[in-house]
């Protein structure tokens, strides 16, 4: 049994001009200690994904599908049943860490709030365990009491903290919405191994979102690349990085600047996919992702592509799957 | 903390004395003498005089404001010119009435107004929330003295429970005193508890809208935990601003309410030392509830520091 | 222009406050204006053997201790208010417009010399200073009305200095000055027009508060004077009454409330319907 299997889940969210599909039946799996990157420009759902996941979605928002956490579908949970799940079995880390804790509550009462809610300690026992907690994400106590407020501490600190409160319980699975794109470049790459190692020493899977490819290179094994709410490509992330098949992930990854060609020496210009994301409320035919593809014909403007595989655990949703040299 | 303090307590005092040469100023500039002012348009030349000479009229200006706040710190305030008695006796007078009342009506209002917001918050959009809001309105629109006037017939001239008016004084024991200040109170709290509850409610469904809300769902806390752990807490800094302004209303407010009910107050005071042309007293109320409203800030910030660790001025580490 | 209020009065019939509101508050115009052609009773009447009526066909609403109609009164009354009111809210935007916007165009000193005094007059209870004012000057509807247009002042002020000064950040407002206007030209061409949603919605509410203090002023014998017929003015008079007649003090009451409930729903509506960048939660 997976840990965490998602099949065919719908996010719609009502808006003053009529429901409005975000997530389009997307499917993926999660196996224990497996660590799996979602991909995608922003507004392509790979947050609403998460969000729904936590069942933390504003209500107007509607969730359709089965989200089976070890075999139980949480979709079906109420509030109170979700309450026992997050934070316990699944953690989040936010992308915001100068708004995602609360300014009038010390980091020592933030990060224990997941323990008073899931873990029936003594008071002793629980400063104890915040303590270890705040060491494992390299805060030391001895400089980093409990008692400090998120503004005395910084981006990068406070980033930290987050994931002290997020692993507070040891969850099944780990979330991470963007966790470094608020930070400095210097600080990212910390924050990034920081959470790849307690992943790992915890045996915790975990979900790495990013529009970042060099994030999720760094940090996972399987890769699932969205557009405007669908999955065009996913597969072991080797696989997928070697041979890009899906235009929209051969377009993302072109987009990223390399060495040496900047615009000022070089003669290439920096690439970038033509057009912007679909808006949600147009409903195109065909392929999502034909008005801004180069190599589209009629059957793309006509049906839409269903899932073909490229190798073993690697597929890709287009008619005209770049095979690579 | 100690900076911030001491910065707070400066400004304070500053305001303050910006505070007390207006007024100073602005009762001196007026058209005519004060002492004709005083005295009326019939007033004989040698007690014209005579009340010149007794208010220091002939030195100049300066002089007297400075002697006048000299006089302020010490605590000598002037004799009244039509009491006769010296302006902080009468003050004091009038005091143990007008403060109990307002505190009360503080009091009352945030009782009513903090749990009232905190439903509609928590019922955004639902029925009740619509009902809180019509309270609200109708509460905003309804002028407290004509809903002073709607409890004395009620209370009074209906039912015969409670006094119309008048104060039976301390001395007459705490039940009739309170029960001579129940409608009064509840008169003022009305309008108070109306404004409060919608701030307390936007204020809060702003709140609830941050990203540390969500955090604390992430980690397990339910939507009702999150609201008085998380929320309220954030939610009541405009709160507290509110009632801090709202207290120099309620000052305001006590001058007609304690005309509807022919109370013995601060506010009924410097209604008629105005009408009376009393400009000693006048002089030193005004600036008296202007200090207290400076004051009240003072607190309100301080309170602040103590909601918002923000603000308390700690080190980074 | 006409485009725009048709847009914001197509957008306004959907808005609850909005339709609830403009429905209270042109019946309480249309009573004013009314006065000027027609009313039941003439107000000047006194008729003291029609004393204290119960309503009846003769007197709609019955009659005070003067035997006055108090339906025409109460019209009367509307038309104060607006007067009253409406010329205080002229002193306000008058005087604090131009403060605002000046203190949004020049920043620096003459800002904060601009706002510390503002938040000044805002700290002082305005009551007692209108108090003061009227008591020092004489009682009078004229005087009421300068008191209260004083502390619409401030509250101009601060409004137009707040939406100025997102106004001055915009890049049109760069390319006027790079084109070589002047500030104070710039402030009337492009800042000013750019305030008017605000203004409207500041200034329906302002309108509220200023019906509420000429009520309580006229209440304490500050306000307008008899003959001429004030809510707050009927109020006082209804209180020597309660017993006998506990309707008098019904009816002026009602109106006060029912005019700034209305006024403040029409207010809030528009703000929805005008800004919904401004929408608060309600």
């Amino acid at each position: 049994m997976k840990l965490l299997e998602i099949k065919n889940l719908y996010v719609t969210i009502d808006t003053l001009d009529g429901p409005l599909q975000i997530i389009k039946g997307i499917d993926f799996s999660i196996e224990k200690g497996e660590r799996l990157g979602i991909v995608g420009e922003s507004g392509c759902g790979k947050s609403i994904t998460s969000l729904a996941i936590m069942a933390l979605l504003p209500h107007k928002s509607k969730v359709t599908g089965q989200i089976l956490l070890n075999g139980e579908d949480i979709n079906l949970f109420n509030e109170e049943q979700m309450c026992r799940i997050r934070g316990n079995k699944i953690g989040m880390i936010f992308q915001e860490p100068m708004t995602a804790l609360n300014p009038v509550k010390t980091i020592g009462a933030q990060i224990a709030e997941s323990l008073i809610l899931h873990r029936n300690m003594k008071k002793r026992q629980r400063i104890y365990e915040v303590e270890q907690l705040l060491e494992s994400v390299d805060l030391p106590v001895e400089r980093f009491g409990l008692n400090l407020y998120p503004h005395q501490l910084s981006g990068g600190q406070r980033q930290r903290v987050m994931i002290a409160m997020a692993i507070a319980c040891k969850p099944d699975i780990l979330i991470a919405d963007e966790p470094t794109t608020a930070l400095d470049v210097t600080v990212q790459k910390q924050i990034l191994e920081l959470i790849k190692e307690l992943a790992m020493k915890f045996g915790m899977s975990l979900i790495m979102i990013s529009h970042d490819l060099g994030v999720i290179a760094q940090t996972t094994q399987k890769v699932m690349i969205m557009y405007a709410g669908e999955v065009m490509e996913q597969g072991e992330t080797s696989k997928v990085f070697k041979h890009m098949s899906h235009p929209y992930t051969q377009g993302l990854f072109a987009a990223i600047p390399k060495p040496g060609s900047s615009r000022l020496e070089g003669k290439k210009r920096l690439s970038t996919i033509p057009g912007s994301v679909p808006d949600p409320t147009s409903t195109l035919q065909g392929c999502i992702f034909e008005p801004r593809c180069r190599f589209s014909d009629d059957i793309c403007l006509k049906s839409e592509p269903e899932k073909s595989d490229i190798s073993p655990g690697h597929h890709v949703r287009c008619f005209h799957p770049v095979v690579k040299d | 903390m100690k900076i911030f303090l001491f910065k707070r307590l400066i400004t304070m005092i500053i305001t303050l004395l910006v505070a007390s040469s207006v007024v100073f100023f602005v009762l001196e500039i007026l058209p005519g003498d004060p002492a004709a002012v005083m005295l009326g348009i019939n007033a004989e030349a040698d007690t014209l005089a005579a009340l010149r000479a007794e208010l220091g009229l002939d030195k100049p200006i300066a002089v007297r404001y400075l002697g006048w706040l000299g006089d302020l710190v010490q605590g000598d305030l002037g004799i009244s010119y039509t009491y006769d008695v010296p302006v902080s006796e009468l003050i004091m007078e009038r005091v143990i009435l007008s403060f109990p009342l307002a505190v009360l009506s503080m009091i009352l209002s945030t009782l009513i107004a903090i749990p009232l917001g905190i439903i509609a918050a928590s019922n955004h959009s639902k029925p009740m929330d619509f009902l809180v809001m019509i309270f609200s309105q109708l509460g905003i629109a309804i002028p407290n003295f004509w809903f002073a006037l709607l409890l004395i017939i009620f209370f009074s001239v209906f039912m015969g429970v409670l006094p119309a008016g008048g104060f039976a004084g301390w001395e007459a024991g705490m039940i009739p005193a309170l029960s001579s200040l129940l409608l009064p109170t509840i008169a003022l709290a009305l309008p108070q508890a109306a404004i409060l509850t919608r701030v307390t409610r936007s204020s809060l469904l702003e709140v609830l809208k941050e990203d540390y809300i969500r955090t604390a769902q992430a980690k397990g806390s339910s939507l009702r935990r999150t609201l008085w752990r998380h929320a309220l807490r954030n939610a009541m800094i405009p709160v507290v601003t509110i009632m801090g302004l709202q207290f120099s209303f309620l000052l305001a407010g006590t001058i007609i309410i304690e005309n509807v009910f022919y109370l013995p107050g601060i506010g009924r005071l410097i209604f008629q030392a105005i009408a009376q042309r009393d400009l000693i007293v006048v002089k030193n109320l005004v600036i008296l509830l202007a200090a207290s409203v400076i004051v009240i800030n003072f607190i309100v910030d301080m309170l602040y520091a103590v909601i918002d660790p923000r603000l308390r001025g700690t080190q980074n580490v | 222009m006409y485009e725009r209020f048709v847009e914001v009065f197509s957008h306004g019939m959907k808005n609850r406050n909005f339709v609830a509101g403009g429905i209270i508050t042109i019946a309480f115009f249309g009573l004013a204006l009314l006065s000027y052609v027609w009313s039941p009773h003439p107000i000047e009447n006194i008729n003291i053997s029609d004393k204290l009526l119960s309503p009846n066909a003769k007197y709609l609403l019955g009659t005070d201790h003067f035997g006055r109609d108090i339906l025409s009164m109460l019209i009367m009354g509307a038309k104060n208010s607006i007067i009253v009111a409406f010329v205080a809210i002229g002193i306000g935007l008058g005087i604090g417009v131009p403060l605002g916007l000046v203190a949004a165009s020049q920043r620096g000193w003459t800002d904060e010399f601009i706002m510390r005094f503002n938040d000044f007059t805002l700290a002082f209870p305005s009551l007692i200073s209108a108090i003061m004012i009227t008591a020092i000057m004489g009682p009078g509807a004229v005087n009421s009305i300068i008191a209260i247009g004083i502390f619409n002042i401030p509250v101009f002020a601060r409004v137009v200095r707040g939406a100025a000064l997102n106004i001055w950040k915009k890049e049109f407002i760069l390319a006027a000055l790079s084109s070589g206007k002047s500030k104070t030209r710039i402030s009337i061409e492009h800042v000013l027009p750019n305030t008017s949603s605000v203004l409207i919605v500041q200034a329906t509410i302002q309108f509220a508060i200023g019906i509420l203090a000429e009520a309580g002023l006229s209440y304490l014998g500050l306000g307008t004077q008899p003959p001429a017929a004030s809510w707050g003015k009927m109020l006082n008079e209804a209180q020597t009454f309660l017993h006998f007649a506990p309707q008098l003090a019904i009816y002026p009451g009602m109106a006060i409330a029912l005019t700034v409930l209305g006024l403040n729903l029409f207010g809030d509506g528009l703000r929805d319907v005008l800004d919904p960048k401004l929408r608060r939660n309600r």
